[in-house]
Formats: C-alpha cells, sequence, structure tokens
C-alpha cells in the first residue's frame, strides 16, 4: 500500500474543497443523500492515488479520467463526447473510519478509492489507524516486507512485537487483501513482464504495483 | 420457448434486480435469447428459487418448493419475457396480478405486452399460436432436473411419467422414462428370443451339418444387424461414452433366463459380469439418470433446468457433461445452477449469471463486463481460464489452496525475506542464515515447490 498525499495543494476539486471547509467550519453533520461534488470528490481521489487501489495498488481507473484538462474552475466535468465515461473505473469510495463516516460522509480525509472487489470482499473490516496511507509518518516499508520469489506481502521482519506483527498480517489478509490469489497473480506478472522489459532494455512506464515494483526491482 | 430476461422489483432476497438473457452486442446472435445459461453464487443467493420460479411463470405449474412455499410467495414484482416460435418471433412478458384486470388469464397468470415480429399484436394471436401451434406441435415440455434427483429405479411395466405441464423430476422416479422404450425392448427380446429358440432346435435337430448351422447363425447375426435394438441405441448413443470411465457399459446382450423380467437399464463390468442396480455408484446413477431422460424425451425447442448437475460426478467428466447434454437436444435453452468451477468453465462470460449478496443482504448480478455490453469488452471468458483462475476470478477464492497452504507460503515468504537481509549485511554464511534456509528448503518441498521462483518467472 503506497504512501497517499492527499495535501490540500493536490485539491483539484476546489467547489468541493470550499463546500467541505464551510460544513467543517460550522460542524454541520452530512450523509450520502448529497450527491453534487461525488465526480469530484472520485477523480481527486483518483488523482491522488496515481489511479490505482488505494490497498491492492491494482490499475482501476483510465488516465484520462483524472488529466488536469477535467477541471474547469474547480469543478470536474468531462465531455459527454469523450473516450471514457464517467463511470469507466472500478473504483469504490472507501471511508476508512466507520464511525466518521456516519458524521461526515463527504469528509476529504477519510476518503480514499478501492477496487470494487475488494471492497465487497472485506465487508465492514477496518483498517488499523497507524496504515492510514496519507498519514505523515506511514511509509509501507516501515510496516511491510514483500518477498518476490512467493510474490507475498508479510509482516515487516524487523517488528518485534508479536501482537503488531500478527495485526499487520491479518491486515494483510482481511482488509487489503494484498495476497488475494487473484491480486498476488497480477502482480507477480506485472513485475515479470517490467523484470523482463528491463533486462532487454526496452522503455516501461510503471503506472500499478509501485510498492512492490520498488522493492523487487 | 425460451426466457429472455427475468425482472424481479422485489422477492424475498431479490431486490430491483434485472437479469439479461440475450447475447451481447458484437455477438452473431445477438439479442436473441441464451441457448444455456448456468446461475453462480453463494449458497442462498436464490439460484435454485429462480430455477423453480420459471414452471411457475412460464406454465403456472408448481414444484415442490414452490408448491411447500405457497402461502408466502408474492409474486406480483416479478415478470419473466419469453420467446417463442421457430424464429422466437412471438414474445410475451408473464407476470401475476393480485388484482384482476382486463387481460386477466387464468386466475391472475397474465402474459401481457405481446408481440409478433416486434409488433405489438392481441394476446388472443398469441395464445392461439401457442396452444394449436407451439406446445402442442413444436415445442416439447420442460424438463426440470433438481439437485436431488430421485435414484429409485424400481419401475413396473405400465408405469409412466405422470402427464404435467412440465416433467418434473423433482415429484417423480427419473426412472419412469425408461417406459417409453419397455414395449420396444420388450418386443425385440421376444423376438430375439423366438430366433433363438428355433436356432437350438435347428442345432439339435442338425447337429452334424455345420453348413445348415451356420445358415442359420447368419440370419440370426443379419437379424441383429437390420432389427432397432433400442437399448444398444441407447448404449451406442448416449450412455456407454459417459460410462467409459467407471468402466461399465450398457448391458446389450439377451439374457433368455430372465426375459420376463426386462425391469430397468442394465450395466455390465468389462468382464461383461452384470452389476446389480443397488451396487451402482451415485456417480453412475447421476449420468445414467439425467442423461438418458435428455435421449429418449428428445427435448425440442423447450426449456430444461438443470440444479447442480455436477452432483457425484469426478471433476474430469464435469468438463464435457455440458456439451454432451446439449447433444440430445433441438433449439432448447439449458438453465443451469452450479457451485462447480469445471461446469463454470462450460460457459461464455455473457451466459454466467452470478449472483452476490449486497451490503444490505439484496441480490445483485455481478458484471463481467466494462462500459457497453460488447462481447469485446468482456473481461475474462471461463471458457479459456485455468480451474484455479476461475476459482479466484469467477468464484472469489482468496487463496489457490487450503488455510494450511496460505500459512506455509506466508512462513516462506517471512523466511525468504529474513534470508535476503542476512544476505545484505553480509551475514550468509551465520548460524542463522543457514537455518532459514534450512526451513526454506522444507517448506519448499511441503509445497511442492511449484510455486517458488521458477514457478512464477514462467
Amino acid at each position: 500500500m503506497q504512501k497517499i498525499d492527499k495535501t490540500a495543494d493536490k485539491i483539484l476539486s476546489t467547489k468541493y474543497k470550499s463546500w467541505l471547509d464551510k460544513l467543517i467550519e460550522e460542524n454541520t453533520i452530512h450523509d450520502g443523500r448529497y450527491c453534487y461534488y461525488y465526480d469530484d470528490i472520485v477523480m481527486n481521489l483518483f488523482k491522488c492515488q496515481s489511479g490505482v487501489c488505494t490497498y491492492t495498488e491494482m490499475y482501476i481507473c483510465p488516465t484520462e479520467l483524472y488529466a488536469n484538462g477535467n477541471w474547469t474552475k474547480g469543478r470536474y466535468k468531462i465531455p459527454d463526447n469523450a473516450e471514457y465515461k464517467r463511470i469507466d473505473h472500478l473504483g469504490e469510495l472507501e471511508h476508512l473510519d466507520a464511525e466518521d463516516k456516519k458524521l461526515h460522509y463527504w469528509n476529504w480525509d477519510n476518503l480514499f478509492m478501492i477496487h470494487a472487489k475488494i471492497n465487497s470482499i472485506k465487508s465492514d473490516a477496518v483498517l488499523v489507524p497507524y496504515l492510514k496511507p496519507d498519514l505523515e509518518d506511514y511509509f509501507p516499508e516501515k510496516y511491510f516486507d514483500y518477498d518476490d520469489e512467493t510474490h507475498r506481502f508479510i509482516p515487516n521482519t524487523d517488528i518485534e512485537d508479536p501482537i503488531i506483527t500478527k495485526e499487520i498480517q491479518n491486515m494483510i489478509d482481511k482488509v487489503l487483501y494484498l495476497n488475494h490469489g487473484v491480486v498476488r497473480n497480477e502482480r507477480r506478472d506485472y513485475i515479470n513482464v517490467i523484470r523482463d522489459k528491463r533486462e532487454r532494455g526496452e522503455p516501461y512506464v510503471i503506472d500499478r504495483f509501485f510498492t512492490s515494483i520498488k522493492w523487487t526491482l | 420457448m425460451k426466457i429472455s430476461k427475468i425482472e424481479i422489483k422485489d422477492f424475498h432476497q431479490f431486490k430491483d434486480l434485472t437479469i439479461d438473457l440475450t447475447y451481447p452486442k458484437g455477438h452473431a446472435k445477438e439479442g436473441q435469447p441464451l441457448s444455456k445459461v448456468c446461475f453462480i453464487g453463494q449458497s442462498g443467493t436464490g439460484k435454485t428459487s429462480i430455477l423453480e420460479l420459471i414452471p411457475k411463470f412460464l406454465y403456472n405449474y408448481d414444484t415442490q418448493l414452490i408448491e411447500k412455499s405457497n402461502y408466502d410467495l408474492n409474486l406480483e414484482n416479478i415478470e419473466i419475457t419469453v420467446v417463442f416460435g421457430n424464429k422466437n418471433e412471438y414474445e410475451s412478458k408473464i407476470r401475476f396480478n393480485s388484482h384482476k384486470g382486463n387481460r386477466e388469464y387464468l386466475s391472475g397468470w397474465e402474459w401481457g405486452e405481446n408481440k409478433h415480429a416486434n409488433e405489438e399484436v392481441n394476446y388472443e394471436i398469441v395464445a392461439d399460436f401457442l396452444d394449436n401451434k407451439w406446445i402442442n406441435g413444436t415445442s416439447t415440455k420442460p424438463i426440470y432436473f433438481p439437485a436431488n434427483l430421485n435414484f429409485d429405479m424400481e419401475i413396473k411395466m405400465g408405469d409412466s411419467l405422470i402427464d404435467t405441464e412440465i416433467i418434473d423430476f423433482s415429484t417423480q422416479k427419473v426412472a419412469l422414462v425408461w417406459n417409453l422404450i419397455l414395449e420396444k425392448v420388450k418386443k425385440y427380446q421376444e423376438k430375439e428370443l423366438q430366433i433363438r429358440q428355433e436356432l437350438s432346435k435347428i442345432v439339435e435337430q442338425y447337429s452334424d451339418n455345420l453348413d445348415i448351422i451356420r445358415t442359420e447363425l447368419k440370419k440370426l447375426e443379419d437379424w441383429k444387424e437390420r432389427e432397432f435394438n433400442p437399448i444398444k441405441d441407447i448404449a451406442d448413443h448416449c450412455l456407454d461414452e459417459l460410462l467409459l470411465p467407471f468402466k461399465l457399459k450398457v448391458k446389450t446382450e439377451l439374457d433368455i433366463k430372465i426375459k420376463d423380467d426386462i425391469g430397468f437399464i442394465k450395466l455390465v463390468d468389462v468382464a461383461k459380469k452384470e452389476i446389480p442396480d443397488s451396487l451402482w455408484s451415485t456417480g453412475t446413477k447421476q449420468v445414467v439418470l439425467s442423461a438418458m431422460p435428455l435421449y429418449l424425451l428428445k427435448p425440442n425447442h423447450t426449456i430444461i433446468l438443470f440444479d447442480e448437475p455436477e452432483r457425484s460426478l469426478y471433476p474430469d467428466m464435469q468438463r464435457f457433461i455440458v456439451e454432451y447434454y446439449s447433444s440430445f437436444t433441438k433449439k432448447c435453452q439449458f438453465i443451469y445452477a452450479t457451485h462447480s468451477p469445471i461446469i463454470a468453465s462450460n460457459f461464455e462470460p455473457w451466459e454466467i449469471v452470478e449472483l452476490k449478496f449486497n451490503e444490505a443482504g439484496k441480490i445483485y448480478r455481478e458484471l463481467y463486463y466494462d462500459g457497453e455490453n460488447h462481447i469485446n469488452n468482456y473481461k475474462w471468458n471461463p471458457r479459456y481460464m485455468r480451474w484455479d483462475d476461475i476459482l479466484q476470478r469467477i468464484f472469489d477464492m482468496e487463496s489457490d489452496g487450503s488455510p494450511a497452504r496460505k500459512q506455509k507460503l506466508d512462513e516462506l515468504a517471512m523466511n525468504n525475506v529474513k534470508f535476503k537481509k542476512l544476505k545484505q549485511a553480509g551475514k550468509e554464511d551465520s548460524d542463522e542464515a543457514k537455518s532459514i534456509l534450512k526451513n526454506i528448503s522444507h517448506l519448499s518441498k511441503d509445497l511442492s515447490q511449484w510455486d517458488l521462483k521458477n514457478y512464477a518467472k514462467d
């Protein structure tokens, strides 16, 4: 799970941000019924996440959908005749803090995009707070290791506290689904393709599985 | 008759579910009803319920499950669209109304929005075609194979399938189909017996004249070649191929001693020794009692509902059973419900209806395409996938083996990482590193080595 930068200067959906700031200032409770800024949030999240699932880093959104040109005067809008439609992605909104979701549904800090299938199988399991990927002191290397033979993520073997190790293993298995069969196979295949291209000296672009690629190449 | 769409607004765990059962854009049969459909999904997602609702809507026929739950049924929120005719030129939307309207047909059972060649027509036109040309002419009765087929093979001469709207094997013995050809079998065997008895007399009378005996024997052989043998026909065209993996065959030779007790079909082993019915394996019963009705009933332009066709079948047989069943039918629509990835591998992605629970516990259909429903937009095709891939992508299995295997893989990954860290620190010759290498070797052996470095680079 890569580190994600969602700081203010990454927000192109400024109209949404102003609206949210006002809600926060007035301490207003908001739920999911008001969907006016839905696309603004989703596409800006994809921009911050480089189009991949927050947890698995699988590619779930084409770059065309979150290109800078899709924002005008702080609002997200793509032309009706664009090649990709606004729903042409595989992501779903994930609220990391379930309690915050009840009171502040559209809270930017609590929102991430994850693969719809992962969202479906993880059900209501929640991420431990210290693994929130936009925290200042979150770095994947701090909590995880990657074995490029089995292509599995494991808790960092340098962590001495067995309770923390067990907790991270549980996150890998039951929330992040980093070693889910399909995720693992796609990651392994992708890494092998990049490796082969490097060996042959061919050009390549890395657009997914950033964390494992960084550790294996 | 074929189903092109099922719409359920509200019915138990179903809410606002629409199941399109037509070929997608880009397919040669675009818009036509699917020839075969495969429902998959966790237990409780309603696969069997949908199968059993189909006879209720199409023929107002209650299967056992529907009959038992009749008082709880609330069918007003379901609509099933059917097409029929040699070119699927007729279409109707079938529903049950709680109130009685003008177009009422049989106590709230209504065939509405009737069309012929895409033009709206009166129900009378559709009904006339259905009653006088289709159901009593071209189209044979639908057949329902429930998951728990009745394996009882005790049948009496004269017993026959009960004449109901559909052939429902949830209420009737499958073995009863045998009586469809029993008369023919009996006549054939009586004739053969008669010829053999005549032959015996001649052999006795002319025991020293080989030419006469040979001539009479030739007559018997010629007769057998000429005469249609219903049992040999079933053996050659239906059952022997299926029975091959069990090292069994249909017994086609006459057993004179038991001529009055033809009973059910007989099977013999490789040594031609008869295997009593009671000793047939459940797999043998399953293939005989599912394939034979399709062969004997010769379904035509109808719907065949099949719950859990994989029951008692070894995986190798599941690979081809779907195509095998189809080969006995003409222009039919098979609707299967299964838990087997191997059965699912017989289907194109648009033929699979995967039912899943959403967060609210309601059922939705997982779509396998992105954007428009076009053959080019489907993400995967079970027909070309490996079994483990089908299990993981289609059936959402998280891992590629048991929980014990997953634990071993985690251990192996941990040991690999630990060893690499020691190596980076220049400690690969330390006792700790040696111990880790030993663990890796053991774990690799336990895991059959297939998932290790060499495999990963394939």
